[in-house]
């Protein structure tokens, strides 16, 4: 029997993110991978067509748009990684090691997709 | 103590830690349901290196950001792996919108002894990615 | 008629006789059967007719006491509920219980599953007030609020969703299926009050956050319980008093 109590996880807020971002993945990101294939096959001038600079210029500089981006990127990274680290775990490697490599991809992803903005942000301001 | 000899020896089968999963359709389809992670951080990848470029855009040489768009998405490997992409990101949809039900419990009203059936929270969720998909591409086709 | 006819099936059951074999091997059987054939009822025309040696678990014969589980071509069933006519034209391979230690022929050493549902307390724990209750005196329970955990109490320990999920062989520390959701069952139950004490298991690595959502054990259970919905309640039920915990420490 055990007589100890087990100590508890800080798995829910990793699984909070982890649901969020497999939320946002299933939902919006078939359709950023529509545009991002689309724009590939029809190739924009910088002043015309899916993609083109004046478009994106045009979403980056609209605070909004770019803090809704960010969290797109910021919740689909540790949805991934979340899974990927889980995913050493079922071909049988436990290492510590895999956890800090993956969500500190996650949170590196995130810090330098928001500076990128904020950047942005600031020149075309 | 029983002064009896055990002949207890119980017997730890094998498994394979690697190739488990090919064992079974239901786990190897859980695998892949998982393994479609790896193109959602692909996606996420090809967004933040967008993002990136379009950085480097900024001063006021829209080069960088058109060599992304014209010849890294024009790229016909990352068109293919962005439909392996979108193919994968489907199947997760499916395979989560399938498993979500089973994490909603909801009952019709509070006196009623009759659940929330499954199919109702598959249909939202089908509805929400529907109204997305149309306002994100109605949204870029129309400022294109 | 043709449901009487009388068909043969070709069975290779796994056998292991410990005081003699050094690991287990395989016993092939060409086992008559018809139409109402259960996979017991071969278990027993082999041991009566073949190899009275053969050793495995039966009591009830209609899938109340969850004694005969056991893997049909690598898949957890009860034996007594599989019938021979479901595998017509294909054999059959009978092994013990996967995911558990072989302790002769088709019987495991369930141990590990017991001792992990007694640790989760699965039985009603009264408050106070309601243990100093008359005896001629009863719990009151609405309609929905016995729906609420019926499913989850249907539960027979046969050991099925064990053998199904792949992180309780990756992780033998897990809880597993079984005792989760028995834990979910107890803790919405709203004549128990002994949530407090089965949180912390909940709560821990072992507990609901071992699970990956595989959804196995749902897939393969006799009685339809579902424990990986269980689990994923059992989840935010969690999550909920973790963000609660933070907020508020004890």
């Amino acid at each position: 029997m055990h007589q100890t109590l087990p100590t508890r996880s800080d798995e829910p807020i990793y699984w909070l993110m982890f649901g969020g971002g497999g939320m946002i993945a299933a939902i919006v990101l078939p359709a950023i991978l529509v545009i991002m294939i689309v724009a590939g096959l029809i190739s924009p001038s910088i002043n015309d067509g899916l993609l083109s600079y004046e478009q994106v210029s045009g979403l980056l500089s609209n605070w909004l748009l770019s803090l809704i981006l960010f969290g797109v990127v910021f919740m689909l990274s540790f949805y991934a990684l979340h899974r990927m680290y889980h995913s050493t775990h079922d071909f049988g490697i436990h290492s510590k090691l895999f956890w800090f490599a993956a969500y500190g991809a996650a949170a590196a992803i995130s810090f330098i997709c928001l500076g990128l903005q904020l950047l942005i942000y600031v020149r075309l301001f | 103590m029983s002064e009896a000899k055990s002949f207890r020896k119980p017997y730890i089968r094998p498994v394979s830690a690697t190739t488990w999963w090919l064992k079974n359709p239901f786990y190897t389809k859980y695998m892949l349901r998982e393994g479609t992670a790896v193109m959602a951080l692909f996606a996420t990848l090809e967004i933040v290196f967008g993002v990136f470029m379009f950085a480097l855009s900024t001063d006021g040489d829209p080069q960088c950001y058109m060599w992304w768009v014209r010849s890294f998405l024009g790229n016909p490997v990352i068109i293919l792996l962005n439909i392996l992409a979108l193919g994968a990101q489907i199947f997760h949809m499916i395979t989560w919108f399938n498993l979500m039900p089973k994490a909603v419990r909801l009952f019709m009203n509070k006196n009623s002894t009759e659940r929330v059936p499954d199919a109702v929270t598959k249909i939202g969720l089908y509805c929400a990615v529907a109204g997305a998909t149309v306002v994100i591409l109605v949204a870029a086709f129309a400022t294109m | 008629m043709e449901d009487m006819q009388q068909k043969t099936m070709r069975m290779t059951v796994l056998r292991y006789r410990p005081e003699q074999d050094k690991e287990p091997f395989y016993q092939t059987f060409n086992v008559p059967y018809h139409h109402g054939t259960s996979l017991l009822e071969a278990l027993f025309h082999i041991k009566d007719n073949f190899e009275p040696s053969l050793s495995f678990r039966w009591s009830c014969r209609m899938a109340v006491c969850g004694s005969c589980a056991m893997m049909v071509n690598n898949v957890p069933h009860l034996a007594c509920k599989t019938f021979l006519r479901d595998y017509e034209g294909k054999e059959m391979l009978i092994e013990p219980l996967a995911n558990f230690p072989v302790e002769r022929d088709l019987v495991v050493d369930l141990s590990d599953l017991i001792e992990k549902i007694e640790r989760i307390k699965p039985y009603i724990i009264p408050s106070e007030k309601d243990a100093k209750m008359p005896l001629n005196q009863n719990f009151k329970q609405t309609p929905q609020q016995m729906e609420a955990y019926l499913q989850f109490a249907q539960c027979i320990n046969c050991g099925c969703c064990y053998a199904a999920c792949p992180q309780y062989r990756i992780n033998p520390e897990f809880i597993g299926p079984a005792a989760l959701t028995l834990l979910y069952r107890y803790n919405i139950d709203n004549r128990d009050s002994g949530k407090k004490q089965r949180l912390p298991h909940l709560n821990a690595e072992e507990g609901a956050w071992s699970c990956t959502f595989v959804g196995y054990c749902s897939e393969v259970c006799p009685k339809h319980v579902d424990p990986s919905s269980a689990i994923q309640l059992g989840k935010k039920m969690s999550a909920t008093d973790f963000v609660i915990k933070m907020f508020k420490p004890e």
